[in-house]
């Protein structure tokens, strides 16, 4: 009977193994606990590692998902996806675990899956900014805080830090907003009696906002004015990134530990050819650069990532594609500019999310914003059936005396309730594996030996991309950052007179050199070059062609 | 025991013996850094504070010496000025300066009137040897791994005229190969990543060490890098920044330098200038401190200035820094147990609490402040206010005046007042706080009295 039942429980752990459950939210330790699943259920494919520690020293995790049986993962072209950077955007996660379990669970059955798989190398660093992450849900969190790391961070310019922090008064678990009653206040409700405008001109006040919920700690009139933490680790990267703490991007690129462990696992993995970080809200596909306008940019690589942002539209049909500096604002020292200006990585980064208003929202018009809150608050109270925003109720401040607190949620605007990610996680996993669909993929197409008199040999090599991506972008060739893709020959018993690329159709070699190696340049999407060597010798005879994103191959011949 | 005592002396011996072989060298060993400073540290325990930055990639230790009057105030609680030598390996004319200077302040102390002056009211921080790794192997650059050549691998055709690795170039790509000078984040593009500046800025344990200290270090307030390439006197910005620097601290550069110019005919110049020697036409790490740390910057060269000269320039600029003071306090007894107090500071420096080029950048209006946005989440280079308040003992109580009153940055001769309304029973002793992350900390007492008092401070208490 025991027996029975320890098999019975055996055939269901390996069924529950990993299971990902696209209907919820999963805190650090529910990521870890999954992502530990994941590696036991399949050892082969899943390796799970730290790459680092945060500032209050919680594991950052990375996880490998590749075949080893079809070669070794640093050779393959790697798609990276992160997410969670930013404390406050946490479903960016989910979406980076729903994609690991999309691949692990389709694999084997699904044909696109299993090419995907056996021919790339998925890397996932689910939660960069892990002590975001786990005060977003512990609280006291907003939907728009903590975005930031918790390096202690004078906010106010008071010469004291992180003195004024935000309290959840009432202890409901949320942190909302406070107004007073106050004829001679700046603000009246409209409307909507939830939602505070500012009064005209003849019109009497009613009210005064007191911002978030909390207490003045520091006694000087003001509201949780210096809250905990900390740079902005999505303006902490090298390139773009600009002095004078911008933007609050720190005193020097990848000052921060999580920046600076994600940036050396990235230079540490330079078969990395795509990056996605996720990213909420406000359903935008946003490419790089980010800091700077397309001046400068080469032709070439805007085309590519035109084509694939506009690919990406029939994926997610809500989401706007667009240049981050160009279509939305200046983000200075990004995760995507490190990865594209810097390593010239093809880089992407997804807001997920956003309530539909029919309304641009930007810009400092009070009208315009509070017709957006309307809408939102119209959507939040029918489609999520009231839950997003939480009435005003009356409450007693210590220091303000009666008052009304109320508000959006945390989960709400820029993250939905936790079955609406249903919506989110599907189409844009499938966007970004469809990136990784279009990598380089360099392969030696077909070897012909003539030999030309005893013991010297020409080997006539082809060599194809089959992929769609070049193995460099055209910026990475142009600042010289690219690495050749390169041909080379080895063989115990040969020597190399001659060797070097061939004309198509002449087979005339243009600049002969005796080198083992030959320089390919990098390849183009779809592109294919001839070469040769003019060998003397005989016995085996290695052939190994390299490109460091299109991935290696290699043959063996008997001369 | 006593074997493990002989082998330290011998091992004590063999360094001396090695740096007094590497004076006629021209190169510099760590052991000979590691041991001076130690000494210091032995002879005049109150002056100095030896402490490790951290380990070089081969695990040597970068120390440091801070000298200030120890038992009098903490160091944090001085302006600072930092003094970095042996940026590069190589350059031990720098390193021994360095150490010069340090000695020359243990024994002018106390009887240089200037030197206890400098002691009691700053602190210097000397960093004698950046690069010991470089100094070991005689090379301006670091020694971990670097991939030059960026070919995809590192360190692959070292500098022994042969081609290594096939590919048709001989020494492209040497042992280890990072200029710590070059390392900094100024003007960072994907050109940099050939040549000697590193894969990131502050990528190397070394520059990360050092920029991590100051960072945390917010109370320096003059950076001064040694070189041995040149005699010019260079500040910010270098070739890696366009633009020009704040014409206020152009002004203070320019004053700075005029005793180099006078007495050794020392250039005075940016670092992008025709004068600069090419070792230091780039030297970001001069930009990036000027840029970030509301400190200024200056590159000095030392080529074949003399020590009579060099060493009192070193120690006249650092009376650059700010000075707070509190120059008079008025206490009015303006009716039974009520005082009217009025206190009086100044910067008695020639430099403001803030360099100008870590002003500005006001906090960012929120894009739709409504309610459901933070009120600044823009950035700014962090402010660094002087703060000045009443510490009041129970049962006294502030009737009227700031409870904390908080000036932006005090300028060169800037006077400002505070007045407070105070209620406490006569006697009572309050305590004057002045807290300045840049200009320093003072705590100064007012003792209250029926009769009315006026006073004038004659300079800082503790």
């Amino acid at each position: 009977m025991i027996r029975k039942m320890g098999y019975a429980l055996f055939i269901f752990a390996f069924f529950m193994g990993f299971q990902f459950n696209p209907e919820k939210y999963y805190t650090y330790d529910e990521v870890v606990n999954l992502l530990r699943q994941a590696e036991k259920a399949y050892p082969q494919m899943v390796q799970v590692y730290t790459i680092g520690k945060s500032l209050k020293g919680k594991d950052i995790w990375a996880i490998t998902l590749s075949n080893p049986k079809t070669g070794n993962p640093d050779r393959k072209p790697a798609l990276y996806i992160d997410g969670n950077i930013h404390g406050n955007e946490v479903q960016g996660t989910e979406v980076a675990l729903y994609t690991l379990w999309y691949l692990l669970s389709r694999y084997g059955q699904d044909k696109y899956v299993t090419q995907l798989v056996d021919t790339r190398t998925f890397y996932f660093v689910p939660i960069v900014n892990v002590d975001g992450r786990e005060v977003f849900f512990k609280g006291p969190s907003t939907a728009d805080d903590p975005r930031e790391n918790f390096r202690p961070y004078d906010d106010d310019g008071d010469g004291l830090v992180d003195e004024d922090g935000l309290e959840d008064l009432d202890g409901d678990g949320e942190i909302l907003m406070m107004r007073k009653k106050d004829e001679y206040g700046p603000m009246k409700t409209g409307a909507d009696p939830r939602i505070l405008s500012f009064r005209a001109l003849d019109e009497k006040g009613e009210w005064r906002s007191y911002w978030t919920e909390g207490i003045d700690n520091d006694g000087d009139g003001k509201f949780n004015e210096d809250p905990a933490g900390g740079y902005d680790l999505n303006r902490n990267f090298p390139y773009g990134w600009r002095p004078g703490n911008a933007d609050r991007g720190g005193f020097y690129p990848l000052s921060e530990p999580e920046t600076r462990s994600v940036a050396l696992f990235i230079l540490s993995h330079p078969n990395i050819a795509g990056i996605m970080s996720y990213h909420n809200a406000g359903n935008m596909i946003l490419r790089a650069p980010s800091s700077q306008r397309d001046t400068g940019i080469p032709r070439e690589d805007i085309r590519l990532y035109d084509s694939i942002g506009n690919a990406g539209r029939l994926f997610l049909p809500d989401y706007q594609y667009m240049q981050t500096f160009e279509g939305l604002y200046p983000a200075y020292g990004t995760t995507i500019d490190f990865g594209y200006l810097g390593e010239g990585v093809i880089s992407f980064t997804n807001e997920l999310f956003t309530i539909p208003t029919s309304r641009e929202e930007t810009g400092s018009n009070w009208d315009r914003w509070i017709a957006a809150s309307l809408e939102r608050l119209k959507y939040a109270d029918k489609v999520f059936h009231g839950e997003a925003f939480v009435d005003w109720k009356p409450f007693h401040h210590p220091q303000l005396g009666d008052i009304e607190l109320g508000g959006w949620k945390k989960i709400s605007r820029r993250t939905p309730p936790p079955e609406f990610l249903h919506e989110i996680l599907l189409p844009n996993t499938l966007f970004t594996l469809y990136i990784a669909r279009l990598f380089p993929q360099v392969q030696i197409h077909s070897v012909q030996v003539k030999e030309i008199q005893e013991e010297i040999y020409r080997i006539e090599v082809e060599v194809t991309n089959e992929g769609f991506m070049p193995t460099a972008t055209k910026w990475a060739q142009e600042k010289g950052i690219a690495i050749p893709d390169r041909i080379e020959i080895e063989g115990e018993h040969i020597t190399v007179l001659s060797s070097g690329e061939i004309h198509e159709i002449t087979g005339e070699m243009q600049s002969p050199e005796a080198h083992k190696r030959i320089s390919l340049g990098n390849l183009n999407g779809r592109e294919r070059k001839k070469l040769a060597f003019l060998v003397s010798g005989w016995g085996k005879t290695h052939l190994k062609l390299i490109s460091v994103k299109g991935g290696w191959d290699e043959t063996t011949l008997e001369l | 025991m006593k074997a493990i005592a002989k082998n330290q002396r011998g091992r004590y011996f063999g360094a001396r013996i090695l740096a007094i072989l590497s004076m006629f060298a021209g190169v510099i060993l760590p052991e000979e850094v590691s041991q001076t400073l130690q000494k210091l540290a032995r002879d005049k325990p109150d002056l100095t504070r030896v402490i490790s930055l951290g380990k070089s990639f081969q695990e040597k230790d970068l120390w440091l010496v801070s000298i200030t009057e120890y038992e009098k105030h903490r160091s944090e609680d001085r302006p600072g000025i930092f003094l970095l030598a042996g940026l590069r390996g190589n350059d031990a004319e720098s390193v021994r300066l360095a150490l010069s200077f340090a000695q020359s302040l243990i024994q002018a102390y106390p009887s240089d009137e200037k030197v206890k002056e400098l002691l009691s009211t700053r602190t210097l921080y000397i960093l004698p040897l950046l690069n010991p790794d470089g100094a070991e192997a005689g090379s301006a650059y670091t020694r971990r791994p670097f991939d030059e050549d960026r070919d995809g691998t590192a360190d692959e055709d070292p500098g022994d005229e042969k081609d290594n690795d096939d590919d048709g170039k001989t020494d492209e790509d040497d042992t280890g190969g990072v200029d710590l000078a070059l390392n900094f984040p100024a003007g960072w593009k994907p050109e940099l990543l050939k040549g000697h500046n590193g894969p990131f800025p502050v990528s190397e344990p070394e520059s990360k060490a050092l920029a991590d200290f100051l960072v945390e270090h917010p109370n320096i307030l003059l950076f001064i890098n040694l070189y041995g390439t040149g005699n010019a006197f260079l500040y910010p910005y270098s070739k890696r920044t366009t633009g020009k620097i704040e014409p206020e601290d152009a002004r203070i550069y320019e004053e700075m330098a005029k005793p180099a110019v006078e007495k050794w005919k020392a250039k005075k110049a940016t670092l992008s200038d025709d004068f600069a020697p090419e070792s230091e036409k780039e030297n970001s790490l001069l930009d990036w401190v000027y840029q970030n740390l509301g400190a200024l910057a200056v590159d000095v060269g030392i080529k074949d200035v003399p020590l009579e000269e060099i060493l009192p320039f070193l120690r006249d600029i650092s009376f650059f820094t700010p000075l707070l003071q509190v120059t008079s306090i008025t206490v009015l007894p303006v009716a039974k147990n009520i005082y009217r107090i009025e206190a009086k500071i100044q910067n008695k420096g020639k430099m403001a609490t803030l360099t100008k080029s870590a002003e500005g950048n006001p906090p960012k209006q929120p894009a739709n402040g409504f309610g459901e946005e933070y009120e600044n989440r823009g950035g700014q280079n962090p402010r660094r206010p002087v703060a000045v308040w009443l510490n009041l003992p129970s049962p006294a109580a502030l009737l009227a005046g700031p409870q904390r009153k908080l000036f932006p940055a005090l300028h060169p001769e800037e006077e400002q007042s505070i007045t407070w309304i105070v209620e406490a029973p006569p006697g009572t002793v309050i305590s004057l706080q002045i807290q300045s992350a840049k200009g320093g900390s003072i705590t100064y007492p007012i003792s209250v009295s029926q009769t009315a008092e006026r006073k004038s401070a004659g300079g800082e208490k503790e």
